[in-house]
């Protein structure tokens, strides 16, 4: 009997340690400041924004992707990858999932209003990388990611050479002795402009490639008055709605905007929306486009 | 006598006084004998200052001043189908988006922007143009809708139809917002009115339809004056009334249609601007009509030139801004008169 017992409390024994070692957790700090525990092991991964999934792809870890929002980039990943509006989640199926660790962006937050709430009650890791607003920014993001998905070394690789490669750029900026003020339209929403002011990481870009935006002296995504462009007349123009179709002659044919030099010169360009909005590390493609449309007799990437 | 001469000038100097204002304050400082010149030089051929730029002339007579002639038109195009469609009703509340015109231009060109049937360059022109056919094919369908249930037209079954309708077709309009994706902010942009990066083309595109609706109705300031009293007397005193009803309900859709094809939906205008001029200048027509053209354009005019400068160089929706102004002001007039 006695044997019996020793045996059964022994297995007990023997379980609980096995059990401790596969659910083995660490606790870490979001880039939010958030303190979040998260299994050591991480095989089942949601993300909720393009930037960290193309980070996570980037990282190798495309087959560990079971779940994206839809506007994430698919290619690479599982067949059988969840597409998920996370505008309004459907919480039983991302539980249903039973991921690791959900990776969620900044631009899931609607005000103060957790949309994760109920998934964290029902014990999943959720940790938050709020929107890039600088480069700097954006190497930060690549290195939490590394450090939640065990992809560390991975992670400072991929910084190394995205940092190596906006140095660079730098470098040749610095041979730049005409600073060109530039107007970066990111959105025309019915006669609505939309640009940005400082605390961007586009605008960190324009500075960066050498040239000056007309809105530095402004915070954050601003709309701004097509009176007021013509007025600060810009030397060159910058889009990257490059999803609207003849976009570059609808801004040249707007009222006004033939008096600008960027419009006389004919210096109006479109840019790829998704490299210069995602702050991963394609945004490189992303700096390189930027540049080469405002400085095409500095630049020269191919 | 003098009394009423001043009543008559009164308008004119606001409109006057309204116009000054806005062609010269935006969210650039351009001096007023600039601002002179730059006129001179466009309508007499005069030479330029040299210290006046070319931007400085695009800015005041290419985007100011198609504006601010845009806001005229529109807000009193709101006012004036605002005022018949009140008196046809009598009901002080009634507008054409009581009749769905405004739910259905919204819903035009919600599914055109998302299906993004066009897009660049067409889109200038086409988004209005759409906002205007689906505004009045939804009239039109209230129209026949009420014919089926009552063929008289009587007032609570227009209203009731309008209502309903309305709100029929404003859900499906939720339905498509809430499909959308990156769609949603221009839908949302466009319901919400504004009159930025408007040119002479948009208001060349909607004046021919504007004047023959005002024209139209003008010409039926009698039928509307007895039509206020109630539909009895005006049956009394031979007025066909299914027909009136029917022409003015179409001629003030036109109206309204169109000056929201280009502006988005701008409320508030269509109610506050006849309710000023009938406390003022009394109740018929022939005053009526005319006068709320001018206030329901001096208005909007006011509130774009708030719009576009008290956050310059960012610009607000007039939308907001007129039912901000708007519905205090309403509220105002309409207790100080119970008082």
């Amino acid at each position: 009997m006695k044997k019996i017992i020793t045996l059964v409390a022994g297995f007990a024994l023997l379980f609980t340690l096995v059990g401790c070692i596969q659910s083995k957790e660490v606790e870490i700090t979001d880039r939010e400041g958030n303190i979040v525990t998260i299994p050591t092991s991480i095989e089942r991964i949601v993300s909720t924004a393009p930037s960290n999934t193309e980070i996570l792809v980037g990282l190798g870890l495309a087959d560990k992707i079971i779940a994206v929002d839809n506007y994430s980039p698919t290619e690479g990943l599982n067949d059988s990858v969840e597409i998920i509006n996370f505008r309004e989640p459907d919480v039983e199926l991302l539980i249903s999932l039973l991921p690791d660790v959900i990776i969620a962006s900044g631009h899931n937050l609607v005000g103060d209003e957790d949309p994760f709430f109920q998934l964290k009650e029902a014990g999943i890791a959720v940790v938050y990388i709020p929107s890039a607003i600088s480069i700097d920014g954006v190497y930060e993001d690549i290195n939490f990611i590394g450090k939640t998905v065990n992809k560390v070394k991975e992670a400072e690789e991929m910084i190394r050479i995205l940092r190596d490669e906006v140095e660079a750029i730098k470098e040749t900026s610095k041979l730049i002795t005409n600073r060109k003020d530039v107007y970066f339209e990111i959105g025309d929403y019915s006669g609505v402009l939309y640009t940005f002011g400082n605390n961007t990481f586009l605008d960190e870009i324009i500075t960066l490639v050498g040239a000056n935006n007309i809105y530095n002296d402004k915070e954050s995504w601003i709309s701004v008055s097509a009176e007021d462009i013509v007025n600060i007349n810009p030397d060159v123009i910058v889009t990257n709605q490059n999803y609207v179709e003849g976009i570059i002659e609808t801004i040249k044919s707007r009222i006004g905007f033939d008096t600008t030099n960027a419009v006389i010169n004919d210096l109006v360009f479109v840019v790829d929306g998704n490299y210069t909005s995602r702050g991963s590390q394609k945004i490189i493609e992303g700096i390189k486009q930027i540049a080469e449309a405002i400085y095409p007799d500095v630049y020269d990437f191919e | 006598m003098i009394l009423s001469k001043i009543k008559c000038i009164i308008p004119l100097l606001i409109l006057l006084l309204a116009l000054l204002l806005g062609i010269s304050i935006g969210s650039v400082y351009i001096s007023p004998l600039k601002i002179i010149n730059i006129f001179g030089n466009r309508v007499f051929n005069m030479p330029l200052f040299h210290n006046v730029k070319n931007s400085d002339v695009a800015i005041i007579y290419y985007i100011r001043l198609p504006r601010i002639l845009l806001a005229l038109t529109v807000g009193g195009a709101l006012a004036v189908s605002g005022a018949s469609i009140q008196s046809l009703l009598r009901n002080p509340l009634a507008s054409p988006y009581t009749l769905g015109v405004s739910s259905g231009a919204s819903l035009g060109v919600a599914l055109v922007i998302m299906f993004n049937i066009s897009s660049g360059i067409l889109l200038n022109m086409f988004l209005p143009f759409v906002g205007f056919v689906s505004s009045l094919v939804t009239v039109f369908l209230i129209l026949s809708l009420a014919r089926k249930i009552d063929k008289n037209y009587s007032t609570n079954t227009i209203i009731l139809t309008g209502i309903v309708s309305s709100l029929f077709v404003n859900g499906l309009l939720t339905l498509i917002i809430a499909l959308s994706g990156d769609e949603l902010k221009r839908i949302i942009f466009w319901q919400m009115g504004s009159l930025s990066l408007k040119g002479y083309q948009h208001l060349l595109g909607i004046l021919p339809l504007i004047i023959f609706g005002l024209l139209g109705i003008y010409r039926y300031h009698k039928e509307l004056d007895a039509l206020s009293f109630g539909e009895d007397s005006a049956k009394n005193i031979g007025i066909d009334t299914e027909k009136i009803k029917k022409r003015i309900i179409v001629l003030s859709s036109i109206l309204t249609g169109s000056a929201i094809a280009v502006s988005g939906i701008i409320g508030f205008i269509g109610l506050v601007a006849p309710h000023i001029v009938r406390r003022i200048w009394g109740y018929k027509h022939s005053k009526l009509l005319p006068l709320s053209y001018v206030f329901g354009g001096v208005f909007l005019l006011l509130a774009d030139l708030i719009a576009r400068t008290i956050v310059s160089p960012s610009e607000l929706p007039v939308g907001a801004i007129t039912a901000l102004i708007g519905a205090p002001f309403f509220a105002f007039t309409f207790f100080y008169k119970k008082r």
